[in-house]
């Protein structure tokens, strides 16, 4: 039987520039908003890695990282700060289907994990 | 447009896994797993350093993948790159302590007109990251997008 799980996180202001740091991901779309605008985005966006974190530790929780055998994510919409996201997961046996929608509804990400 | 003057360009790299950088990573991901961040719990399980998050593969790889970014073919396709897709497939996990070494090559370049007409260019690149035993710990692909104007 499919178990599921849901969990809300609001990405704060500054979430961009504290991943780009931990990360070592600079790129400048997400760290500088007039170079964000000037290549066609609206605003500087968050790392897709960061959202694609967060929903591994969405499913991971408590539990041995080596759980997760393998991960493939789509990245659907743009997470900015501010944005207010949403995980719902559905465990079937070993593979997990996940779903990241933000404050409007729009789908952000869309995900299949295996675990052992 | 030639669109296959990048497929082939492979770049390796070296990265040793610390165990601040991991606990830096899990703060900022508010991410609370003892596996990550608690010696003691760790050693109790087996006797060996703490766990890197499965995602901490995107630190690991970045040496490797900055070699290829600044590469002046692909530097100019950059600024109007986001990330379409992204798998990892995970073997022997990472811990505090770990000399990885990463080999990234670009596997695929070709054009995609998306819904609303405009030509994308879509780049794939695949890295394989191995540990200082030469255990396999990650084999990833990326999938970027560069969008069109």
């Amino acid at each position: 039987m499919a178990i599921k799980d849901k969990s809300k996180i609001r990405i704060g202001k500054y979430m961009p520039y504290f991943y780009a740091g931990a990360s070592l991901d600079f790129n400048l779309i997400h760290i500088d908003r007039e170079f964000a605008q000037a290549n066609g985005l609206t605003d500087i966006i968050l790392q897709g890695m960061c959202t694609m974190g967060l929903t591994a530790k969405h499913i991971i929780e408590n539990d041995h990282p080596s759980k997760m055998k393998t991960f493939k994510v789509r990245f659907l919409h743009p997470v900015l700060p501010g944005d207010e996201l949403n995980f719902e997961s559905e465990i079937n046996d070993a593979e997990i289907d996940v779903e990241v929608t933000n404050q409007n509804g729009n789908r952000v990400l869309r995900g299949k994990a295996t675990i052992r | 447009m030639s669109t296959d003057n990048i497929i082939g360009k492979k770049y390796e790299a070296d990265y040793e896994i610390s165990f601040e950088k991991i606990k830096e990573f899990v703060e900022v991901m508010g991410d609370k797993n003892p596996h990550y961040t608690d010696r003691e719990f760790v050693k109790s399980l087996d006797g060996g350093h703490p766990f890197a998050p499965p995602t901490f593969a995107a630190i690991y790889c970045q040496p490797a993948l900055k070699n290829l970014y600044f590469d002046s073919e692909f530097s100019k396709l950059v600024p109007r790159l986001v990330h379409g897709e992204q798998e990892y497939n995970f073997g022997y996990p990472a811990r505090a302590g770990d000399l990885i070494h990463t080999t990234a090559e670009v596997v695929e370049h070709f054009n995609k007109t998306n819904r609303s007409g405009k030509v994308n260019q879509i780049i794939e690149i695949m890295t394989t990251s191995i540990n200082q035993n030469d255990k396999l710990v990650c084999t990833a692909t990326y999938r970027l997008v560069i969008r069109g104007k």
